[in-house]
């Protein structure tokens, strides 16, 4: 059986398709079969950012209303073996989504993949909803503004207490994904700490991923930026995904860079 | 994955919604006073009592119901039944279409007998809900956050929550409320009128305090219970916010 993961933070633009793309590109390096599923039905980008959008042929909502198999709707990714794409439908909009369908496909996926990585539009309208019902854990994505973590803060609630998980009473385990961090501007106070998000959140921080210019380098590349070694937040996204898996790694990025030895000593 | 069942076919469902009804009580059965009387409340409370939902507590013997309904419809306040009438008006009361609620559990004691004049001195307020019925003994505990946009109410208990109540969440209780965690958003404490009600809580940043209809906003608050562990109470009128040493 999959484990189905949400993607999901309430605001947009907070970074939830970057998080999606590389979360799951990141599986599959470590060798897990992944399927990631774009549900923002009417303004796809995933498929941008993983860049297959020359291959989508069928997407989504064709599968949900019998108009193809899944087969032919799934995109192989060409980089990473493990790696498969479900695009979402640019030309429909959300209410093509139907709760029924959308249990039939991961029904169907979960016989053959082992995570299923489901990427939310945001909001909390039909599209969020459907994206989270079926979820087994969650990965709630915030930047650190009071905007972004009181509508994580909505969307905790939203998972607690309208999944399937949680009305079996199983309950849903969430993980806070902070992006888009720059320490440097914590220090002035231009910005939330992890400490001040985390206490308002009061959930698991999975990670915290740097403010970085190689995160939008590689969304115009189309390559998920996991899968730049060099990038801060490449290592970020490995270190997320490695302590999803149960490794232990330490924080990084949350604090100021320490000047070196030579920094120090001509410092002005 | 969790798709052994699907909650969405059936074609209902009973809910186990709690909503926010207030009680109207009638003790006077003179429309000219109740009209009154009802006017200077709903202009007391601005806005905030326009499509108000309420239910009748008739403690009245013999009362002009179809007078009584249309006043209520002149303000604009939505009755959805009647609960606790008096033996001598439940015709009345069916006869104009409005559902005669019956208390199930905790059975109270009846009203002792409403022989004896019905009619007292004329209430000054007889919108104001009855602070004495309600009884607090109850305890609702929650113990996972409150989110913001959650409600929580806890009706004829207290509420005590071991977890954080975020900015943007209500909590409410008839009784007395208690939490843990920070309190960011709003409580609402003798939601039912009762003025002896209290809110305690470890970390104050409320964005709204109130007691028995009494409130503070967070602009209220000031800065030097902001943050502490504090009990809020009612002293007469005012809300009192003390720092608990």
């Amino acid at each position: 059986m999959a484990k189905v993961i949400v993607v999901t933070s309430g605001k947009g633009g907070v970074g939830k398709t970057t998080t999606s793309a590389s979360f799951a590109c990141g599986l599959a390096q470590r060798g897990h079969k992944t399927v990631v599923i774009d549900f923002d039905v009417g303004l796809r980008n995933l498929d941008l950012i993983m860049g297959c959008e020359r291959r989508v042929v069928y997407d989504f909502v064709n599968v949900i209303h019998g108009e193809a198999n899944l087969r032919q709707a799934l995109i192989k990714d060409k980089r990473f073996e493990n790696l498969y794409i479900l695009a979402a439908s640019q030309t429909r909009d959300k209410d093509a989504l139907t709760q029924e369908g959308v249990q039939k496909v991961l029904e169907e996926l979960s016989k053959e993949f082992e995570y299923i990585v489901c990427d939310s539009p945001a909001g909390i309208e039909k599209g969020a909803m459907l994206a989270m019902h079926f979820a087994d854990e969650a990965l709630v994505v915030t930047n650190p503004e009071v905007s972004s973590v009181r509508d994580s803060d909505r969307v905790l609630g939203i998972l607690q207490s309208k999944t399937q998980a949680a009305m079996d009473g199983k309950g849903i385990k969430e993980h806070l994904v902070l992006t888009r961090y720059a320490p440097k501007r914590v220090q002035n106070g231009e910005m939330l700490s992890v400490e001040d998000v985390m206490e308002i959140l009061a959930i698991d921080l999975l990670g915290v991923v740097p403010e970085s210019q190689s995160v939008l380098n590689s969304s115009n590349a189309g390559l998920p930026v996991i899968a730049e070694a060099e990038a801060d937040a490449g290592q970020a996204y490995s270190d997320i995904v490695a302590r999803f898996l149960g490794d232990d790694r330490p924080m990084r990025f949350v604090h100021l860079e320490k000047k070196g030895l030579l920094g120090r000593i001509f410092r002005s | 994955m969790s798709t052994s069942q699907t909650k969405a076919s059936a074609p209902l469902e009973f809910k186990g919604r709690m909503m926010g009804i207030s009680v109207l009580r009638i003790s006077d059965n003179k429309l000219e006073d109740l009209a009154s009387a009802l006017d200077q409340q709903v202009n007391k409370g601005g806005g905030l009592l326009r499509e108000l939902p309420i239910v009748l507590d008739l403690d009245v013997q013999i009362i002009d119901i179809d007078g009584l309904l249309e006043l209520l419809r002149k303000q604009h306040l939505t009755v959805l039944g009647a609960y606790r009438t008096a033996a001598s008006m439940e015709a009345a009361v069916r006869r104009v279409g409005l559902p005669v609620i019956l208390e199930r559990t905790p059975a109270r004691k009846s009203p002792e007998a409403p022989a004896a004049a019905p009619v007292e001195a004329p209430a000054a307020t007889p919108a104001a809900p009855a602070a004495a019925p309600v009884q607090t003994v109850d305890t609702r505990l929650i113990t996972t956050p409150v989110r913001s946009g959650q409600r929580i109410y806890a009706r004829n208990s207290d509420l005590i929550i071991t977890a954080q109540v975020s900015a943007g969440a209500e909590v409410i209780a008839d009784g007395c409320i208690h939490i843990y965690g920070s309190l960011r958003g709003r409580a609402l404490a003798g939601a039912q009128g009762d003025e002896a009600a209290r809110i305690f809580c470890r970390d104050l940043q409320a964005e709204l305090l109130a007691i028995a209809g009494r409130y503070k906003v967070a602009d209220d608050i000031s800065d030097e219970v902001r943050g502490r562990p504090v009990q809020i109470r009612l002293d007469g009128e005012k809300l009192c916010v003390d720092p608990l040493s």
